[in-house]
């Protein structure tokens, strides 16, 4: 008899698409030691692949992954994650999204999917609760995500289908490409969507109607019910509903932290011309949420008039203003929605093109680049006429949009002349966040293991200076938690923050909803609290946190067996100079400074200083000694 | 009903976001757990207008069970977990 499962729907689904095997295993094999949703993704990706299997290789996986709580009204529980290898820095790939396709998944029995394999026609895969199916998708290649989407809910006639889709940049291999669900939403960084793109898999729809059983379940909807009412009572909760993330970008303004003209600023002095107010009061029509979601902050907008008239969709988060309008001096609203908008439906990742585009411009400006070399673009700063060209050639592999779709650092090299230095990119993929500011936040990017993110170490609080010392002390274990200026305590911060979002990416919960923000949202206690309601297996925040260093640890192994060490965590030498304007004027991180919180950092997480390469002490320690002597065999263990 | 008054919720769908936790808690008012198929209330995404459509099943149709108005609950759990207070309980 098969053993009750409670949370998780119980089942792995592997495809195999060369020979069209498909088959499954149960998740319970796997999620003592690692939860689910990342965690089983991570472990997967590091024990079926090596260091000789390339991003494009059809032996390389690509893993949809939901989450523990995902399906369950626990509040942001929507989340699925991606892996694989990161088609830019060669290490992990790694990206997340919500809206509505993860719930649907679990709802159809499964908590992961594990793909391999290539087709030798475009594809894509059905799953309708237990029947899957590999179906012919010639006629969807070539198609925007928008009508990929729109032909196959017709085609199966259902329109509550869920999709994850890719565009034309996935299908010509663009470094940048994502993966996109509900039309906006991105797996977006690694260039996953060329993974799926070299696999001839233009997109997973998803049909589910089961249901997830909880194990307590009057105990857990109390503390659901809670957590719901300490999120909406929360000081961040109101200005939230109204802006989402579109008002970050002008108060990281404040304190210079901006990708001004390829970072070669930290304060935009044209502001005022992109306003979230006026974003609200000129374009959105209404809020919008991913499942389960108690703080709508997504929304549909519409451009009502002027030269693109009818631009509308779903966005965006202010990775999408600091991309298009701070980072390539675009002060318009409609070019910024339009930009999005095609992004979306390309299936390009907002980070991954406008950096090679900044770098582009930059290079403009210097004369390192000219109108020979772009193929006549003229590449002024602001031009956004030439930014909209390039989004599409750069999705199409087109002229000037080839060298671009390889991501600054790799177009960089290609055309030499000291440009370089500047390519905005950290171990390869191009760099979204500021890093100067605010040290924590900086540094915690720089670390990330896919390669920049500020989804990982990096506190989100840490620029609004609203977590106290003794809230620090409280909640992170870091009295100066909430000091965007100081390096002190900062390597512990970022080791507490990688761990917990290791953790919450395993449940499938909103990093927007939790202790990232501010301490009063969902911490580890909330967490392990309803894992042992969900689940029935009793768990503490300690042992959840432990897990989370688990995870963090494969991930890392599975960088330093591809050969990453400490010259890796290292940025661009740009963000060693002084901003030059604005509030934090003058701000830097430090040299000498920034490699003490390294050499601390390495110190707590057990990790050698030297090289940054992990140990064996500590990979023994959190019960990963298969790791160990994997790392052993490369010559790549401490 | 619930008391001595008649009472039906009304929708309000254009303040919908479409988080469609409704659902879920509804199948779990029925059933204890969490899934739709058994939901009294279905939001449809219509995805490229942004709009939602709600649907309310006052009685019972295909695996869809009839809304109670959450029997024996304080307040239909649709009407508290809507985070846009898309749905309200009014007398008639």
């Amino acid at each position: 008899m098969v053993e009750k499962t409670y949370a998780h729907a119980g089942k792995i689904l592997r495809v195999n698409l060369s020979n069209g095997k498909i088959s499954t295993e149960p998740t319970s094999k796997y999620a003592e030691k690692f939860l689910g949703g990342r965690g089983i993704n991570q472990w997967i990706l590091f024990k079926e692949t090596g260091p000789d299997i390339s991003a494009l290789d059809p032996a390389c996986p690509i893993i949809f992954g939901t989450g523990v709580l995902v399906g369950t009204p626990a509040p942001g529980a929507c989340r699925y994650n991606v892996d694989s290898r990161n088609y830019l820095t060669g290490g992990i790939g790694s990206a997340n999204s919500g809206g509505h396709l993860s719930p649907e998944l679990k709802f159809a029995g499964y908590d992961h999917v594990v793909i391999t394999g290539r087709r030798r026609e475009p594809c894509y895969l059905w799953i309708n609760d237990d029947d899957v199916e590999i179906r012919n998708a010639s006629h969807l290649w070539g198609k925007t995500t928008w009508e990929t989407d729109d032909m196959i809910r017709e085609e199966l006639g259902d329109k509550d289908i869920q999709l994850a889709t890719i565009g034309p940049a996935g299908e010509n291999l663009v470094r940048g490409a994502c993966i996109i669900n509900n039309g906006a939403r991105a797996a977006g960084r690694c260039g996953l969507g060329s993974v799926m793109g070299s696999k001839h898999l233009k997109a997973i729809a998803v049909r589910g109607t089961g249901n997830i059983s909880v194990a307590k379940p009057q105990k857990f909807i109390k503390l659901v019910e809670e957590l719901w009412e300490k999120i909406e009572i929360n000081r961040d909760t109101k200005l939230f509903k109204k802006y989402g993330t579109t008002r970050i970008p002008e108060d990281n303004n404040e304190v210079s932290a901006n990708p001004v003209r390829n970072f070669q600023d930290g304060y935009w002095e044209k502001v005022d011309n992109v306003r979230a107010d006026d974003l609200n009061e000129k374009f959105t029509v209404r809020r919008l949420a991913c499942f389960g979601c108690p703080v709508p902050g997504s929304h549909w907008f519409r451009v009502p008039d002027g030269e693109f008239e009818g631009t509308k969709g779903e966005g965006f988060e202010a990775n999408t203003i600091k991309d298009f309008g701070y980072k390539l001096d675009i002060d318009y609203w409609p070019a910024i929605i339009k930009a999005h908008a095609l992004c979306s439906q390309y299936g390009l990742d907002v980070d991954n093109t406008s950096g090679p585009i900044a770098w582009a411009m930059e290079c403009y400006q210097r004369g390192i680049l000219t109108k020979e070399d772009t193929y006549g673009l003229e590449l002024e700063w602001g031009n956004y006429k030439a930014v909209l060209e390039l989004i599409k050639k750069i999705a199409m592999r087109d002229g000037f949009g080839d060298l671009l779709a390889e991501g600054s650092k790799r177009a960089s090299e290609r055309v030499g002349k000291g440009s370089e230095k500047y390519a905005m990119h950290i171990k390869g993929q191009d760099l979204y966040e500021p890093l100067r500011s605010a040290k924590g936040w900086g540094i915690g990017v720089i670390l990330s293991p896919v390669g920049g993110g500020h989804l990982r170490g990096a506190p989100a609080f840490e620029f609004y200076g609203t977590v106290t010392p003794e809230d620090g002390e409280k909640y992170y274990g870091v009295r100066t938690a909430g000091d965007r200026k100081t390096y002190e305590g900062k390597a512990k911060l970022i080791t507490f923050m990688e761990n917990f979002k290791a953790v919450v990416d395993s449940m499938g919960i909103c990093y927007l909803l939790t202790w990232w923000r501010n301490p009063y949202l969902i911490g580890p206690k909330d967490l392990a609290n309803l894992f042992t309601t969900a689940t029935g297996k009793q768990i503490t925040a300690e042992q959840l946190m432990k897990i989370g260093e688990r995870i963090h640890n494969v991930e890392k192994a599975f960088n330093a067996r591809i050969g990453m060490t400490r010259k890796d965590d290292r940025p661009p030498e740009r963000f060693f100079e002084p901003i030059k304007s604005g509030p934090a004027k003058g701000e830097r991180l430090e040299k000498d400074k920034f490699e003490k919180v390294l050499d601390e950092y390495y110190e707590l997480r057990g990790w050698d200083k030297e090289t940054g390469l992990p140990t064996r002490q500590k990979l023994e320690e959190v019960d990963l000694k298969e790791v160990a002597d994997e790392l052993e065999k490369y010559g790549k263990l401490r | 009903m619930r008391g001595l008054m008649r009472l039906n919720l009304h929708v309000d769908a254009e303040k919908c976001c479409g988080c469609r936790t409704c659902e879920v808690m509804c199948t779990f008012h029925h059933k204890k757990v969490f899934g739709r198929k058994a939901s009294s209330i279905q939001v449809k995404r219509l995805e490229r207008k942004g709009e939602f459509e709600i649907i309310i099943h006052e009685t019972k149709e295909d695996l869809h069970l009839a809304c109670d108005l959450c029997e024996g609950e304080d307040e239909p759990l649709c009407v508290k977990f809507c985070p846009t207070e898309v749905i309200t309980l009014v007398g008639t």
